[in-house]
């Protein structure tokens, strides 16, 4: 067998251009494709980063909250849940939140925003709000202070420590009125985000909208991203039916809609490409066999089985591969991990196009392994495709025609 | 005579040169198929949102894009629009009223836009009309006639006939309201669109809001290709107080996914295209190779070098012209084949104005920056092995 | 933000000493209903309860109110919202908060949305003399609701009125000229809710029903009691009483 794999090894090198020119066109075919994936998955990892951070892993609300956000609709933020929750295993940290709407007003202007009341002790692990502080200081459980978002502190023509007035509807259609130092300013990645969002310590918000020890959910954030399915059923199974349990993707759902185009496209793309390259390397290992015919020939009649030959040509063809995958990765490895260490902000019309979107305007390269074992995958595919066509040729191959 | 020779000459190894032709065939028809069908969704987004929303070009008074004030009319409007009429390229002129509203029935109530136009020339301005699931178009018979959107339908629970009641601010700032009826209930691709705007006649809202001049004058050009010159012209037939802007202006974000798209398309070509000249360096590599001693005799029979050059030259580029010609009738086939069918995309992408079924159409642009990408690079990747053909020595091909 | 509203000024009966008129038309006893309960000016005591099929909610007012014009109401109870006021002039509304020192201009979108999220709506409460200006009627039948014989009178929305309603159906006593209940339906001619008018009692020196229940048909268990617990129709009231100055300072 190392006999075999050295002997395939020669072979290659014996038509160098050749075997650089299918090795060159397997590994392009590979770091575009890893590259434009890894760009199309990265842009979805900061939208869903962004997405889970603004809505947790799973939520649990009362039942039907979500569709109306009614500030009605509301769950008791002690008693049984929270014992509940404490005792499923994977759940990282639960995080209460009282949401509510209400017409924030500056001097001369207002506008509808969203009312967050949490508790910043508690969240800023998670969400890392503090991160995102442009201007003041973050608030603490106990301030009766606020933070708001920096688009919405422009459009109001507000800053920090001028007073917000908030007027809105509280529990039970109790009036929800009440005017707030801004402590500090946060920029939000999502830019509809960061035009309407107010953040207090859940103390003042419940006050504001007359809601006691009430929430609107418990925000959940899971140990490992991949059991959120499966948290999301336990939770079903151990609630009763007066909660209902959302995960970000069912709350968010046009961030799978939208990434299901990207994918379509992309799937699109890299079947061109590797057909077209699958072609060509078919085409070339073809070539190959063929001009060795003489060469099986003579292979033959000193002894060496069909098989064997036949075994020495898969091994050629899935060595070029490999070599090509080597190279590909050697490339890409480093260049997706140095894109996704260092983005890169786009300006001008493409720029527009994604904050239209309600997206930050980066382009940042995602680090995913199984897209690199996938592409490894299809090239060997290709690879045993093409070896197919030697294979049958060396079947038959007649010894005797061949040396002819 | 090269040309002649260079067509025998694909023929020699018919395997090879099938090889490919058929790659190439293939990849000229996905990426034209799949080009036009990109571009065909941002197409539609656009012309979906012109043609129902915006029209080509609309006259506003300046200052009322950004705070949409109800008293931000257009002053003498009357005259604007004859002036604008009687300009070239302009095909019809209409008004509209444009503010924000409450939209209320006995169930429940929203809060959107409410858009006043003329019927019959907004019937030739919009094509909504096409988009109507179920009632009517706005006409003059009709009393007080309102078009809402199945969603705004359905929230409210209206049926055609159904009443509802419009309040707003009135020109003197009292809150003022009129009741409607629901002539005719749309669904357009844009769900934002749908969520958030109704239509109601140009005078029953006049009477409602009491002004005097419209909020927006909408223009549609008799060509799309002239629109900045007409916008441009009928700029400077206005004062300042007039702002005129064009759709890309109006839709920026349509405008800006249409020039990513575009990129992205350029950048599919490029990167097929590429893929397949590996397989042509290949493929002219092993001819170099194979007619090493064959070329040198040509040079010792008295070939121009150049002319052995523009020989392999002719033979890679007849082989990409035969795939290229091949791939681009498949590709129209697959293209007309789709847009009768229609391509089902994703559902739930109406939130970015995207159909769900999409009918992809041909954009002669696209197959000329395939047929140019392509010609560009099959010469650029063949000149390297032809070159080499350039090295041959005559003596030392005929020896060996 | 459903929120606040002016009702009490049109919500309020006042019963005027009503000569024994004869041969009265549909839009006359409408009209004589609706003034008889409004007289010059008055200032009422009264409590609002909104009942939901979770919770339910108390507030106690102070009306004022003159003409069909003017109107202003104060919030007494509970402590969380004592001192917000409203104020009604014409077909326009004003909030007072305390809390916040201001006076919001109540907007369009508010306009159409529920009062303090209770059963009425502004259709309902803003709207001046509507059931006078804005319907048709026709009296349908003279019967008996409630003990009383009334006139049983369908009105129908004006074709350019501002009116969410297919009609209302109205049962006003035949000797009192007093409102006993109202249905208002949609445009399918299904009820969608109905106010009574029930408890006639002497308040102040009138006699008017102190005990109002709105009831939405939709929504189960869902309805707004409003009792009037003491007036005075002799109240001394002027129209500068009725500012968005005086709203901040009212008691």
């Amino acid at each position: 067998m190392k006999q075999l794999i050295k002997l395939a090894w020669r072979n290659i090198w014996r038509k160098r251009k050749r075997s650089v020119i299918a090795i060159v066109s397997v590994a392009f075919a590979v770091i575009i494709s890893v590259s434009l994936r890894s760009l199309m998955l990265g842009n979805y990892d900061k939208i869903i980063e962004a997405g889970v951070k603004s809505t947790g892993h799973i939520q649990i609300h009362a039942v039907n909250y979500w569709k109306d956000k009614s500030i009605n609709d509301l769950i008791n933020k002690d008693g049984e849940l929270p014992n509940i929750l404490q005792n499923i295993r994977g759940i990282k940290k639960i995080m209460p939140r009282l949401q509510n709407n209400a017409l924030g007003a500056g001097e001369n202007t207002s506008k509808g925003v969203m009312v967050n009341g949490f508790l910043p002790h508690v969240e800023n692990s998670f969400t890392k709000l503090s991160n995102r502080l442009v201007k003041g200081t973050f608030i603490r459980d106990t301030s009766t202070t606020i933070l708001i978002s920096e688009g919405l502190a422009k459009y109001l023509k507000i800053s920090v420590n001028d007073t917000l007035v908030l007027i809105g509807q509280g529990y039970h259609a109790n009036i929800a009125a009440g005017k707030y130092i801004i402590q500090g300013i946060v920029k939000l990645p999502n830019p509809q985000m960061n035009l309407m969002n107010v953040f207090m310590p859940l103390q003042v918000a419940q006050d504001f909208s007359t809601a006691q020890g009430l929430i609107s959910a418990y925000m959940i954030e899971v140990e490992n991203d991949d059991a959120t399915k499966a948290i999301k059923s336990k939770l079903n199974s151990e609630l009763n039916n007066s909660y209902e349990v959302m995960t970000w993707d069912e709350m968010m759902p046009e961030i799978r809609n939208s990434e299901r185009i990207d994918t379509i496209i992309f799937t699109m793309l890299a079947s061109c490409l590797y057909l077209i390259i699958g072609m060509g390397l078919i085409g070339t290992i073809l070539m190959m066999a063929l001009e060795r015919r003489k060469e099986f020939g003579i292979l033959q009649a000193i002894g060496l089985q069909k098989t064997q030959i036949q075994l020495v040509i898969v091994i050629e063809t899935l060595l070029l591969g490999l070599v090509g995958i080597i190279s590909a990765f050697a490339v890409a490895i480093p260049f997706v991990l140095y894109m996704n260490a260092h983005e890169i902000p786009l300006t001008g019309d493409s720029g527009k196009s994604f904050v239209a979107m309600g997206v930050e305007p980066v382009l940042q390269l995602g680090v995913k392994p199984h897209l690199f074992v996938l592409m490894a995958l299809i090239v060997f595919s290709i690879m045993l495709v093409a070896s197919l066509f030697p294979v049958l040729f060396v079947k038959r191959l007649k010894t005797s025609e061949a040396i002819k | 005579m090269t040309s002649k020779l260079a067509w025998k000459n694909i023929w020699r190894n018919k395997t090879r040169s099938l090889v490919f032709i058929i790659a190439a065939i293939l990849g000229f028809a996905m990426a034209l198929f799949t080009l036009n069908t990109m571009k065909s969704i941002s197409q539609q987004r656009l012309s979906d949102a012109i043609n129902i929303q915006t029209s080509y070009i609309q006259i506003h008074k300046a200052g009322f894009m950004e705070d949409r004030e109800i008293n931000f009319t257009i002053p003498d409007a009357e005259n604007v629009m004859a002036k604008v009429k009687a300009m070239p390229g302009i095909e019809i002129v209409s008004k509209r009223i444009s503010c924000n509203a409450v939209v209320a029935s006995p169930e429940n109530n929203i809060a959107c836009e409410i858009k006043g136009v003329m019927p019959q020339e907004e019937n030739e301005i919009s094509v909504l009309k096409d988009f109507l699931v179920e009632g009517e178009a706005l006409n003059n018979n009709q009393n007080s006639p309102i078009l809402v959107s199945k969603r705004t339908a359905e929230r409210l629970k209206l049926k055609v006939r159904s009443k509802v009641v419009v309040t707003i601010k009135a020109s003197n700032g009292e809150i003022t309201g009129g009741s409607f009826r629901v002539a005719g209930i749309f669904v357009t691709p844009s769900t934002p669109y749908d969520e958030s705007t109704v239509i109601a006649r140009y005078n029953d809202l006049q009477e409602l809001s009491r002004i005097d001049e419209p909020h927006e004058l909408v223009i549609k050009v008799t060509d799309p290709n002239k629109v900045i010159e007409v916008q441009m012209a009928i700029q400077n037939q206005l004062t300042n107080q007039y702002q005129v802007n064009d759709w890309k202006y109006l839709l920026p974000e349509l405008f800006a996914f249409d020039g990513f798209i575009n990129m992205v398309g350029m950048l599919f070509t490029i990167i097929i295209i590429i893929g397949l000249g590996f397989s042509l360096m290949n493929t002219m590599n092993m001819i170099v190779q194979e007619r090493t001693k064959e070329l040198g005799m040509l040079r010792a029979i008295g070939q121009g070098k150049w002319s052995v050059f523009r020989m392999l030259l002719k033979e890679s580029g007849l082989m990409t012209f035969i795939g290229a010609a091949g791939g681009i009738v498949l590709g129209i086939g697959f293209i007309s084949v789709a847009s009768k069918h229609g391509i089902s995309i994703s559902e739930g992408l109406g939130f970015l104005g995207i159909r769900p079924i999409i009918y992809p159409t041909l954009h002669p642009g696209l197959l000329i920056m395939i047929i140019v990408l392509a010609i560009v690079l099959t010469v650029i990747i063949s000149t390297f092995p032809a070159s080499r053909a350039l090295a041959i020595k005559p003596q030392e091909a005929l020896r060996d | 933000m459903k929120f606040i509203n002016i009702i009490l000024a049109s919500m309020l009966l006042f019963i005027s000493p009503h000569a024994f008129t004869q041969s009265l038309t549909p839009k006359q006893i409408v009209e004589e209903a609706y003034y008889n309960e409004r007289g010059n000016a008055y200032s009422l005591n009264i409590s609002i309860k909104v009942i939901r099929p979770s919770w339910s909610r108390q507030l106690d007012c102070k009306t004022w109110a003159m003409g069909s014009a003017y109107g202003m109401m104060l919030i007494t109870a509970p402590a969380k919202d004592k001192g917000v006021s409203f104020l009604r002039i014409r077909s326009e509304g004003w909030n007072w908060l305390p809390t916040i020192e201001r006076v919001v201009k109540i907007s369009p979108s508010q306009m159409s949305q529920s009062w303090m999220g209770s059963d009425f709506t502004n259709e309902d409460l803003l709207r001046e003399a509507s059931i006078v200006n804005d319907y048709e009627h026709k009296l349908l039948v003279e019967e008996n609701y409630a003990g009383t014989l009334c006139y049983k009178i369908q009105a129908t929305p004006k074709a350019d009125a501002a009116v969410v309603w297919g009609k209302k159906i109205i049962w006003i006593g035949k000797t009192d000229l007093l409102e006993r209940k109202t249905e208002n339906y949609d445009d399918d001619g299904s009820l969608v809710s109905k106010l009574t008018k029930t408890d006639i009692k002497l308040t102040g020196d009138k006699k008017i029903p102190t005990l109002l229940t709105m009831t939405s048909q939709n929504k189960v268990g869902n309805k707004t009691i409003v009792v009037v617990t003491s007036g005075n129709f002799r109240a001394a009231v002027t129209k500068s009483f009725f500012t968005q100055n005086n709203m901040k300072k009212v008691k």
